[in-house]
C-alpha cells in the first residue's frame, strides 16, 4: 500500500517536472519572439517507463503494468530546411539585384540629366555657340561664349567622370569590409560546428547553436551567395563558387587584393572582369582570392552585386563618357585644326580640346586665355569667315557613332553611323535607366518571393504569442491538476501514517 | 497556416513601406509637376526629352541665326537702298547737265554736287552693322572701301575686302548667305554695283571739263550702275523673304517640339494633386491597420 502511495507521488512529480520544462520552453519562446533566425521550440512529452508489479503477475506471464509518469522526451526544434534552405538562395539573388539597384541609382544621381542640367543641355550649348561665332565670328563677347560653354561642357563631364570613378573607390573600400565580414561569419561558423558536434556526440539537443549556425549560413549567402548543406555530424560545409570557405572547424578565408598583388587571372563574373576604360582607376581595383591563391568568383549576395555593379554597371558608364570625351575632342579638334583664329595672330593647327579621358578634358589652355586664338575661319586673315565655326556646329547633326555609342571609322560614316553625338549620349542615358528599371523590377520580383518564403517558414518556425498563452495555460492546468494528485497522495499518506492502529485509542 | 505576430508586423512593414515609396514620389511630382527626375522614370521618355531638348535648342539657334542673317542683310539692303538713292541723284544731275544751256558756272556747281555724293557714297560703301563692314567680304574689320585722291579730290575707290561670302545656317545642311558683294558684277548685266563710284568720278571730271557728250555718257553709265544695283537689293530682298519663311516655319515646329518635350516630361499638377490624395488616403489606412496590431494577445486575457 505504502508502494502506491509513494509510488503515486514520485508519479504526480514527473508530471510536475514535465509541465515545468514545458512552461520554461514557451518562456524561451517568448522571449525570442522577436530574436531573428530563431525557431520556436516544443516540448515532446512522453510516458515514462511502465514498471511491472511482480506481486500480481499470473503465472502465465501476463500482469499489468505500473505507469511512472511522464517525462520530455524531447526539446524539438521546429525548423523547416527545404524552405530555409529555398530561402538562402533566393535571398543571395535579392541582395545581388539590390546591391545592383543601389548602384544604377546611385549612378543615376551622378549624371543628373533632369531639366537640362547634364551634359545633353551644355553638348547643345556647346553646337549652340559655334553657330553663333559662325554668323559673328570677329566678336569676341562671341568668341568668349564659345569658350566659356566649352569650358562648362569639359567641366560637366570631369565631374561626372570624377564622380563615377570615386564611387568605384568607395565600392572598392566596401568590397574590402564585405570582405572581412565573410571571413568573421566564416571564423564564428566554424568554432560553432565544433560546439554542435561535441553536443550531438553527447546526444545532447544543441537547438539554438543550431538556430546561430542557420543565422550564420543565411549571413554568408547574403554576403557572398554561399551553399551550405549539413553533414551527418551535424558541422555545417560553406562554398562559395566551387571552392569550400567552411568545412567543419577549417577556413579558407577571403581576400581583396590589388590586382599587382595577385598572380591569379580574374575570372568571369569575378572581380575586375572588365577592362579598365582609359583615365580610369578600374584596372586597379582590387580583385578577390582564395587564401589558397585561386581567384575567387562570386556571383551572387551583397558582394556578387557589388562586383557586377562595380565592374560592369559603373565602367559602362565611365565607358560611355569617355567615348562621348573621346569622340567630341578628336572630332572638334580635328576641324578646328584647320581653321584659323583672328588677326592679327592668324593662329592656326591649334586643338580646341585637350587632355586624355573624360576626367581630363579641358579646353587648350592656349584658346583659354585668348580667345582671339579661336579658329572659326577657313581662311587666315578672314575676321568675317565663320565657315570653320559653321562646320563645327554641324558636327551637332552630323552621325558618327554606331547603335553601340561607338565612334565608327572615319570614312564608313554612311554605311556604320546611326547616331549623333548627342543621340548616343541620349541612348547611354536610356540605357541606365532601362538598367535601373530591369534591376528594380528583378528586386521586386525577387523580393516578393523572398517575402512569400519567409511567411511561409515563419509559419513554421516562428513564434505566436497566443500559441504560447495557450500552451503556458495548458502546462499551468496540467501542472494545478498534478499538484492535486500530488495532495491526494499526500491525505493518503497522512492516513497511513497518522491514523493506521488508532482503533480504540 | 499558422500566422505569427512576425508575420502581422512584417505585412504591415511591407504595405507602410511600398505606400510610403509612392507618397513620396507623387510628393516630388505634385511639388515640380515634372514626372521625369532620373531616367529609371521612363527611360524611353528620357532618352526622348534628352534629343527633344537638344532639337529645341537647335531650332532656338537657328532662329536666332535667321535673326542675325536678317539684320545683317536689312543693314546691306539699307546701304544699298541709300547708294541707289545717291546714283539716282547723280542721274538726275547728269540729265540737268547734258543741256547746253547751262554754262560753265552751273556745269561747276553740278561738279560740286556730284562730289559730295561721291563723299556720301564713300560712306555707304563703308556701312557697318554692329562694327562690321557690311561690304567687305570676309574683311569685317576693316573698311570695305578706301580713297584713291589725286590733287585733293577722289579720284577712285580701292576694294580692302574679299570676295568671301558668309554663310548662315538656317535649319539643318541648309545656309544662306548673309552679305552682299558690290564689287563683283552681276552676272547678267556684267557691271559690279561699286562701279558707281567711278562712274560719279566720270561723271564729275566730264562736268568740270565741260564735255557734254562725256556727261551723257555717264548717264548711260549710272543707268547700268542703277540697274546693277536694284537687282543686288532685289535679290537681298529675296533672300529676306526666304529667312521670313523660314523664320515662320521654325517657330512653329518650335512650338510643336515644346508640347511634346512638355507631354514627355510634365505631370499634370491636377493629376499629380489627385493622385497624391488618393495614395494619403491608402497610406493612412496602412497606419490604421499597423495601429490596429497594438491590441492585446491571448496572454492579455489569462489570469
Amino acid at each position: 500500500m505504502a508502494n502506491l502511495i509513494f509510488g503515486g507521488i514520485q508519479t504526480a512529480l514527473t508530471a510536475l517536472r514535465a509541465q515545468q520544462q514545458a512552461q520554461l520552453v514557451a518562456d524561451h519562446n517568448v522571449a525570442n519572439a522577436n530574436t531573428p533566425g530563431y525557431t520556436r521550440q516544443e516540448v515532446v512529452l512522453g510516458t515514462r517507463n511502465p514498471l511491472g508489479a511482480v506481486a500480481f503477475n499470473r503465472a502465465s506471464g501476463g500482469g499489468i503494468q505500473m505507469g511512472q509518469g511522464a517525462q520530455v522526451e524531447l526539446t524539438r526544434r521546429m525548423a523547416y530546411d527545404f524552405y530555409d534552405e529555398r530561402l538562402r538562395t533566393e535571398v543571395s539573388v535579392e541582395k545581388q539585384w539590390l546591391e545592383r539597384a543601389d548602384v544604377l541609382r546611385h549612378v543615376e544621381a551622378m549624371l543628373p540629366e533632369k531639366d537640362g542640367s547634364g551634359i545633353a543641355e551644355r553638348l547643345s550649348e556647346f553646337w549652340s555657340s559655334w553657330q553663333q561665332l559662325s554668323t559673328d565670328s570677329a566678336d569676341p563677347a562671341v568668341r568668349r561664349s564659345v569658350r566659356d560653354a566649352g569650358v562648362r561642357l569639359a567641366q560637366s563631364i570631369n565631374e561626372r567622370a570624377d564622380g563615377l570613378v570615386n564611387f568605384q573607390r568607395y565600392q572598392d573600400a566596401r568590397l574590402g569590409r564585405l570582405v572581412e565580414e565573410v571571413n568573421q561569419a566564416a571564423a564564428q561558423l566554424a568554432k560553432l560546428n565544433e560546439r554542435i558536434v561535441v553536443a550531438l556526440k553527447a546526444e545532447n539537443q544543441p537547438n539554438d547553436l543550431l538556430d546561430e549556425r542557420d543565422r550564420l549560413r543565411s549571413q554568408l549567402s547574403e554576403l557572398a551567395g554561399s551553399t551550405s548543406y549539413i553533414q551527418s555530424d551535424g558541422s555545417a560545409v560553406v562554398s562559395i563558387g566551387r571552392h569550400v570557405l567552411v568545412a567543419r572547424q577549417n577556413v579558407q578565408l577571403l581576400r581583396a587584393v590589388n590586382p599587382a598583388a595577385s598572380a591569379a587571372p580574374s575570372v568571369p563574373g569575378g572581380a575586375a572582369t572588365v577592362p579598365a576604360p582609359a583615365g580610369t582607376i578600374s584596372g586597379h581595383l582590387r580583385q578577390l582570392q582564395w587564401e589558397d591563391g585561386q581567384a575567387a568568383e562570386v556571383k551572387l549576395g551583397t558582394i556578387g552585386g557589388l562586383l557586377i555593379g562595380r565592374d560592369t554597371e559603373v565602367a559602362a558608364r565611365i565607358s560611355a563618357l569617355e567615348r562621348l570625351s573621346n569622340t567630341l575632342r578628336n572630332e572638334v579638334n580635328a576641324v578646328h585644326k584647320t581653321g584659323f583664329g583672328l588677326p592679327p595672330a592668324n593662329a592656326t593647327g591649334l586643338d580646341f580640346f585637350v587632355g586624355n579621358g573624360a576626367a581630363q578634358l579641358a579646353i587648350n589652355p592656349v584658346l583659354e586665355a585668348n580667345v582671339g586664338g579661336v579658329a572659326a575661319a577657313a581662311v587666315s586673315a578672314s575676321p568675317g569667315d565663320g565657315s570653320v565655326a559653321l562646320k563645327i556646329s554641324q558636327l551637332e547633326s552630323r552621325l558618327l557613332m554606331d547603335a553601340e555609342g561607338t565612334r565608327v571609322p572615319a570614312g564608313t560614316e554612311a554605311v556604320g553611323a546611326t547616331r549623333s553625338i548627342l543621340e548616343s549620349w541620349a541612348d547611354a542615358v536610356a540605357a541606365l535607366g532601362a538598367d535601373t528599371v530591369r534591376a528594380q523590377r528583378e528586386l521586386d520580383s525577387h523580393s516578393a518571393i523572398v517575402e512569400q518564403l519567409t511567411t511561409q517558414r515563419d509559419s513554421v518556425t516562428g513564434v505566436s504569442l497566443d500559441e504560447e498563452a495557450a500552451r503556458v495555460m495548458r502546462s499551468q492546468r496540467a501542472y494545478q491538476a498534478a499538484a492535486r494528485v500530488l495532495t491526494n497522495f499526500d491525505q493518503m499518506a497522512e492516513e497511513v501514517v497518522m491514523r493506521l492502529g488508532m482503533v480504540g485509542r | 497556416m499558422r500566422v505569427t505576430n512576425q508575420m502581422m508586423y512584417a505585412d504591415v512593414l511591407a504595405n507602410l513601406q511600398a505606400h510610403g515609396k509612392k507618397l513620396a514620389r507623387l510628393q516630388v511630382e505634385a511639388g515640380d509637376g515634372k514626372k521625369l527626375h532620373v531616367p529609371s522614370d521612363n527611360f524611353v521618355a528620357m532618352g526622348d526629352a534628352l534629343t527633344l531638348r537638344g532639337a529645341i535648342q537647335s531650332n532656338q539657334t537657328y532662329l536666332n541665326n535667321i535673326s542675325t542673317a536678317r539684320e545683317f542683310l536689312s543693314a546691306s539692303a539699307t546701304a544699298m537702298d541709300g547708294l541707289a538713292t545717291i546714283i539716282q541723284s547723280g542721274l538726275a544731275i547728269a540729265v540737268r547737265a547734258a543741256s547746253d544751256t547751262f554754262g560753265p558756272s552751273e556745269r561747276d556747281t553740278y561738279a560740286k554736287q556730284v562730289d559730295n555724293l561721291i563723299a556720301e557714297a564713300f560712306n555707304v560703301l563703308n556701312a557697318t552693322h554692329r562694327e562690321q563692314y557690311v561690304f567687305g567680304g570676309f574683311k569685317t574689320t576693316t573698311a570695305a572701301f578706301s580713297v584713291v585722291e589725286a590733287q585733293k579730290a577722289i579720284t577712285g575707290a580701292k576694294y580692302n575686302g574679299d570676295s568671301g561670302l558668309r554663310k548662315v545656317e538656317i535649319e539643318p545642311g541648309q545656309t544662306i548667305t548673309m552679305n552682299v558683294l558690290l564689287n563683283q558684277e552681276v552676272p547678267e548685266l556684267k557691271i559690279a554695283p561699286a562701279r558707281m563710284l567711278s562712274t560719279l568720278v566720270n561723271l564729275r571730271e566730264a562736268l568740270r571739263k565741260g564735255i557734254a557728250p562725256d556727261v551723257g555718257f555717264q548717264i548711260g553709265e549710272l543707268q547700268g550702275d542703277m540697274d546693277a544695283m536694284v537687282r543686288l537689293v532685289g535679290e537681298a530682298g529675296g533672300r529676306l523673304l526666304r529667312l521670313t519663311a523660314t523664320q515662320e516655319r521654325l517657330e512653329k515646329v518650335q512650338i510643336g517640339l515644346s508640347n511634346t518635350l512638355q507631354a514627355a516630361e510634365d505631370r499634370p499638377m491636377a493629376q499629380a494633386v489627385l493622385a497624391l490624395k488618393e495614395e494619403e488616403t491608402v497610406y493612412q489606412a496602412a497606419l490604421a491597420t499597423a495601429g490596429a496590431l497594438n491590441r492585446n494577445t491571448l496572454f492579455d486575457y489569462l489570469r
